[in-house]
């Protein structure tokens, strides 16, 4: 089984689990992308506002600055309209999810998720930010 | 109806009436000559009085006309005033002639039906009379509201009616007062079974409302525990795809990954287990294994136990046995050591104060031991308002514990109820800022049959 095409990209990670953290910090490093992986919405949108980034991945539950607090402040910001960004959350129902996408996130994906599907995703929105920021000259 | 107005004697009306009628009399007697005029005027007056009190001024002047006709049959003249009346017209003299035998002969026979239409139709007025009138009292006695009976004793009108009004009026109060108390009676049903109908909506209401946040309770206990569980299931699926992605050479990763897989699995284990355990205590189907044990040997148990995290912590951890070391109890010692640990565990886990100490002690309460533990931290404390509220389910305080690390929130729920379905109690005393004392206590021996949690027989009652 071979991870797909890497398309290396700079990921943003924002996830309070140590657990869930570290092993999708894992499956996203040996696809072949770069991590940075942070417990807090603050710390995530801290790191966002002083390097650039292909993907920001976020929970929804977090203290320190949570899933729609986070998707807000990335919204807002000037040079992070294109930001792709992919929610990972243990709430599944439809509310949340519909809450989610309302928020501005591109993906809502369900946990347990298929650490596969994540990859592919990663790598669709990677490319769609990419032609997003091709498309605005920033 | 207006007929009591005919009886009063009016002196505007009457009193000209009478004199013309006496002076038709008068007249009467001097076109048939040798009767006293005086007569004849005491005789018109009085047929006419008596006419007006009994049937009215119009069968009065009947009767009037018949007492004339009567005064001039008797004297061979009948029919006087009709001549007179007839000359009055100027008719011709000869025709006098011929009508006056005509009169005489038929006449009579005139008179004869005169009179006694008069007397039927003075017996008619006056039975129709009564008639009516004991009609409109019926009437007015049948639209009475109430009080039929006083109203057939008091009323003087009602008493001068003929006899057979009055039976029907007795019979009739009777009923209306059979009717009365019906009708008082159907009312107070009615009253009884309004405020029922008020008194079960109430019920109801409150059934509902109690259902309402029941289902609400359940929805949040699935959500929770979804959710619970989707997040050590998320890192053991990932973990496990990472192994068998053939980055094997990885060594670092390999371990913490395999790290990653084993706590993942525990904390699974945990949630899953405190949610059966919540589930047995809802439904009061929980099984207590009694034997008989020595306390103190439970307080070992739990420190040995929470040791190590404790040593992590910078923790030191205290046993305070304070009865005699062979002191022995009976009790379900698993569910004892897990309520212990529990309590002991939430202390090392939550605070960083200096010493966690758990200790014991018998305590008399009348004719009833008391076997009862602390656990004491110096940790923050916890808020008067707060310190019911973390014995519900899913309750946690207000911290910025990762949710994976804080638990489900069930355990001092389930704590709570494992020591009430042993027959004691779980209470706790907290002041903020100085620390928190778990307290429970078991009696001597557990009771045989196992109270049902109140939560438990609530929903069932639901």
């Amino acid at each position: 089984m071979t991870p797909p095409a890497p398309a290396p990209a700079r990921i943003v990670l924002a996830k309070d689990d140590p657990d869930v953290s570290a092993t999708t910090n894992d499956l996203l490093t040996l696809g072949g992308h770069t991590v940075a992986a942070f417990a807090s919405g603050q710390e995530a949108l801290d790191h966002l506002a002083g390097h650039d980034a292909d993907l920001l991945l976020t929970d929804m539950i977090m203290p320190g600055g949570n899933g729609p607090w986070l998707l807000h402040q990335v919204r807002a910001a000037a040079g992070l309209g294109h930001l792709p960004v992919l929610v990972i959350s243990a709430r599944a129902d439809e509310g949340h999810v519909a809450d989610g996408l309302r928020n501005g996130a591109d993906a809502y994906l369900t946990k347990p998720f298929d650490p596969e599907r994540l990859l592919e995703t990663v790598a669709y929105w990677v490319e769609q930010g990419r032609a997003r920021r091709g498309a605005r000259p920033a | 109806m207006s007929a009591p107005e005919t009886e009063r004697w009016s002196w505007g009306r009457d009193l000209p009436l009478t004199a013309v009628l006496c002076g038709l009399a008068a007249y009467a007697d001097w076109f048939a000559p040798g009767v006293f005029f005086g007569h004849s005027l005491v005789l018109g007056t009085m047929f006419y009085l008596v006419g007006v009190r009994l049937v009215g001024p119009y069968a009065a002047l009947a009767v009037l006309a018949a007492g004339t006709a009567t005064l001039t049959a008797k004297w061979q003249q009948p029919f006087s005033a009709l001549l007179i009346a007839l000359e009055g017209l100027a008719v011709a003299g000869a025709w006098r002639d011929v009508i006056r035998p005509v009169l005489n002969v038929y006449g009579w026979i005139l008179l004869f039906a005169l009179a006694t239409a008069f007397i039927a139709s003075l017996f008619a007025t006056w039975s129709v009379r009564d008639l009516l009138a004991g009609w409109q009292a019926l009437i007015q006695f049948s639209l009475a509201p109430s009080g039929h009976g006083a109203l057939l004793e008091d009323s003087s009108r009602l008493r001068r009616l003929p006899l057979e009004f009055r039976d029907v009026m007795r019979r009739l109060a009777e009923m209306a007062r059979r009717l009365d108390s019906e009708t008082r009676k159907r009312e107070q049903l009615l009253r009884e079974l309004e405020s029922r109908v008020q008194e079960r909506t109430r019920e109801l209401e409150q059934v509902m409302l109690a259902a309402r946040s029941a289902d609400r309770a359940k929805g949040a206990f699935l959500a929770t525990v979804t959710h619970e569980l989707r997040t050590p299931l998320t890192s053991i699926i990932t973990g496990t795809r990472l192994l068998r992605m053939g980055w094997k050479d990885r060594n670092d990763v390999v371990e913490r990954t395999l790290s990653t897989l084993e706590k993942s699995s525990q904390v699974l284990m945990g949630v899953i287990s405190d949610v059966l355990d919540y589930s047995k205590l809802e439904s009061g189907v929980i099984h207590l294994e009694v034997t008989r044990f020595r306390p103190a040997d439970i307080l070992g148990d739990v420190a040995a136990i929470l040791e190590p995290a404790a040593r992590k912590a910078n923790l030191e951890l205290r046993v305070a046995p304070g009865h005699p070391p062979d002191l022995e109890w009976s009790g379900d010692v698993p569910r004892l050591r897990q309520v212990l640990l529990n309590l002991a565990g939430n202390a090392v886990k939550f605070t960083n104060g200096p010493t966690v100490e758990i200790a014991s002690q018998v305590v008399f309460a009348g004719d009833e031991a008391r076997l009862w533990f602390h656990v004491t931290d110096q940790g923050p404390g916890i808020p008067a308002d707060r310190r019911e509220a973390i014995f519900e389910p899913f309750v946690q305080l207000e911290t910025n514990q990762v949710m994976s690390q804080a638990g489900t929130g069930l355990g001092l729920s389930i704590c709570r109820r494992l020591v009430q379905a042993m027959g004691g109690d779980l209470t706790l005393a907290s002041e903020l800022g100085r620390g928190s004392r778990f307290s429970c206590w078991i009696p001597r021996e557990p009771p045989p049959n196992l109270p049902r949690p109140p939560a438990a027989a609530a929903l069932q009652k639901e």
